[in-house]
């Protein structure tokens, strides 16, 4: 072979070659354009080093995108390298402001040394805190932040994960808020519990009240009014003497049955539409003497003259008991006031018994500057025959008889007493928008008697003893008197022809006719008849609705005078 | 070399791919350039092109990473080894004091 043939051979070699070693660097940039490899093997300072192209590890980019926390990359000084969207939302900025920037303008301000802290320990500690982030606006945003070194040739870089903590915490709080709604109510349920048990107590014993008060009113009508037929058939001194004695004692009882009624709530109301200011100035004489020369008595009455619909009587008896107990309270002197304004009810007073109604009300508060009652003893207070004062001197049924009375009216009463201030008695009066009676006077009024006539009286009444007396007092003022057992008795007697002039009925009755059903069918058939209707215990509070109107009612056990006296207004009322 | 300049704000932004190596070697000295030479004269913000891929063509980024002045005027490219602090700050015109 010649030389230029071998050279010629060497050289096609070579180019083969070289175009082999083309070919393969062409198809590796090809590979690499056409992003078909993953990675990419450099030679680095310390021997050769993969790098990854971007496909590659979107799996992990979507895992970090996607997660529900924040991810971020930082240097030790707290430059941020890498922010994710979530931690860009988090502050509510963009994350071209956020990537590059200082750590420590994202955190707040209170909590910064707490982050460098953080950032200067090693994992070896536990690198978590709760702290607050500074957003956008500068509100701070409550996170969780984890951190942990992330190794990376030598150089240190932190990473964070930042866990976001507002909903947790909002959570937290509208739980709290729960509970403690739910501990208030439940205090109020307790409250509320409490009252009706008291309430309930005192009906009950009410009912038992009521019942005995029903029967010793019959006996004391029997004992009382045979009294009254001996008086008039006597006039040896003696005799008189006890008979009197007798009287004075069926009075006291009758007093006290008085109380125990109104205490029950079975009382007989007869409520008029009162100007209750009004009222109370005309009191105030009376009240003054009852509070004697050591102790101040004030009227403080509201501008407005409002209307209630209340039985004056037992009103001015109530505030007579509370000014009295007033008195006792203050043995050294002192101040009573008597205030009146409108209280319009929405909400529930804490110191009353039982449940208030919400509605229009007028408050009378008696106040004095006495010693005033412990916690235990203002607890006590309506409770019936409970006193603080010595035998004799109060029998516990005042108190009592007010609240027994106020809640008949459709109101209530509640006190306020601390001790060394005094006490505060409130009652609530319902008002009404009727206008006021005129010449509302408590007492009766006199009227005098008509000479007996004889006249024919029809007497309605179960009790056979109550029975015979009122027939033995009819006779005395000269009237013929016919009696019966119960209402349709007496309609049948009435329907069947005779003719009298004033039925004289009980209002509770047997055999399901009331003295109001009866008065009512007597009108009906006879709208001239004159009636009194009595009455040993009658149960409704306020007016009732079987109420005749205009038809007084004479309280058992009545004099024989009264009797009298009624029967002439009735007679009087139709003439 | 660009005039220097001792009171003008800047406004710079670098793009970059991620947390590469180099991404990050950027961004820590371009974080030191400001804190250091343009305290409180500037603006810094940090483009990651996995985000916001739109990006390279509007600003017609070729390698990564790129900055770019934006402010002063006019614009200028510091492109290939930005962890090198004296080449940057010649490019930005940027003066150290004790140079």
């Amino acid at each position: 072979m010649s030389e230029p043939v071998l050279a010629a051979n060497d050289q096609q070699r070579e180019i083969d070659d070289l175009k082999a070693r083309l070919a393969e660097a062409e198809e590796t940039l090809q590979a690499i354009r056409q992003g078909e490899v993953d990675a990419v093997v450099v030679r680095g300072a310390a021997g050769p080093q993969v790098y990854t192209l971007h496909n590659a590890d979107h799996p992990y980019r979507v895992i970090i995108e996607r997660m529900q926390e924040g991810a971020l990359t930082l240097t030790p000084d707290g430059t941020i390298l890498f922010a994710n969207q979530h931690l860009a939302s988090f502050l509510d900025l963009p994350l071209p402001n956020i990537v590059g920037q200082k750590s420590g303008d994202f955190i707040a301000e209170s909590d910064r040394p707490l982050f460098d802290a953080l950032l200067a320990q090693d994992d070896r500690d536990g690198r978590r805190s709760e702290l607050s982030l500074r957003s956008a606006d500068g509100l701070a945003v409550p996170v969780y932040l984890f951190l942990a070194d992330l190794p990376d040739e030598g150089q240190k870089i932190v990473s964070a994960i930042v866990t976001d903590l507002r909903w947790p915490k909002q959570r937290m709080r509208e739980l709290t808020e729960a509970n403690a709604m739910l501990v208030k109510t439940m205090a109020e349920r307790e409250r509320a519990e409490t009252m009706l048990r008291q309430a309930l107590k005192m009906e009950a014993v009410g009912q038992l009240t009521a019942g005995i008060a029903h029967d010793f009113n019959n006996l004391l009508m029997v004992i009382g009014g045979n009294m009254e037929l001996f008086l008039a058939r006597t006039s040896d001194q003696w005799l008189r003497r006890r008979i009197e004695a007798s009287q004075r004692a069926v009075d006291r009882g009758a007093r006290l049955i008085g109380q125990l009624l109104s205490f029950s709530r079975h009382q007989t109301l007869q409520p008029h539409a009162v100007a209750v200011n009004a009222l109370l100035l005309d009191f105030e004489p009376l009240l003054s003497s009852a509070v004697g020369d050591g102790i101040r008595l004030k009227l403080v009455l509201s501008d407005r003259a409002s209307v209630c619909q209340i039985d004056p009587t037992e009103l001015q008896a109530s505030i007579l008991n509370l000014v009295t107990n007033a008195k006792d309270a203050m043995p050294q002197g002192g101040l009573v006031t008597i205030a009146t304004e409108d209280t319009d009810v929405d909400g529930q007073p804490d110191s009353g018994v039982g449940p208030i109604i919400a509605g229009r009300y007028l408050s009378i508060v008696v106040t004095d500057t006495g010693c005033g009652m412990p916690p235990n003893v203002r607890e006590r207070a309506f409770d019936p025959f409970f006193t603080t004062k010595d035998v004799g001197k109060g029998n516990g049924l005042g108190l009592s008889q007010v609240y027994g009375f106020m809640r008949q009216s459709g109101g209530h009463v509640t006190i306020d007493s601390a001790i060394g201030t005094g006490t505060s008695v409130r009652l609530y009066l319902p008002r009404t928008t009727v206008a006021a009676d005129p010449a509302v006077r408590p007492a009766a009024a006199y009227i005098p008697r008509t000479e007996p006539r004889a006249q024919r009286a029809l007497v309605v009444e179960d009790d056979r003893d109550v029975r015979e007396l009122v027939i033995e007092a009819l006779e005395s003022f000269g009237y013929v008197a016919i009696a019966v057992e119960n209402g349709p008795m007496a309609l049948n007697l009435l329907d069947s022809g005779t003719v009298v002039d004033v039925v004289v009925s009980d209002i509770q009755m047997p055999d399901g006719m009331s003295g109001f059903e009866l008065a009512r069918s007597i009108r009906n058939r006879l709208p001239h008849q004159a009636i009194v209707l009595t009455s040993g215990m009658t149960r409704f509070a306020g007016v009732p609705d079987d109420a005749v109107p205009d038809l007084p009612i004479l309280r058992k056990p009545y004099q024989c005078e009264d009797l009298a006296q009624a029967i002439d207004a009735a007679l009087l009322a139709v003439a | 070399m660009s005039p220097v300049s001792d009171t003008e704000h800047y406004v710079l932004r670098l793009y970059v791919t991620g947390s590469t190596k180099r991404s990050t070697l950027a961004i820590e000295t371009v974080r030191d350039i400001c804190d250091t030479y343009l305290k409180n004269r500037h603006d810094f913000q940090v483009v990651d092109l996995y985000q916001n891929p739109e990006a390279a063509a509007r600003e017609q980024i070729v390698t990564v990473p790129t900055l770019i002045r934006h402010q002063p005027g006019p614009l200028r490219r510091v492109i290939g080894d930005l962890s090198d602090r004296t080449r940057v700050l010649s490019t930005l015109g940027v003066r150290a004091a004790n140079e």
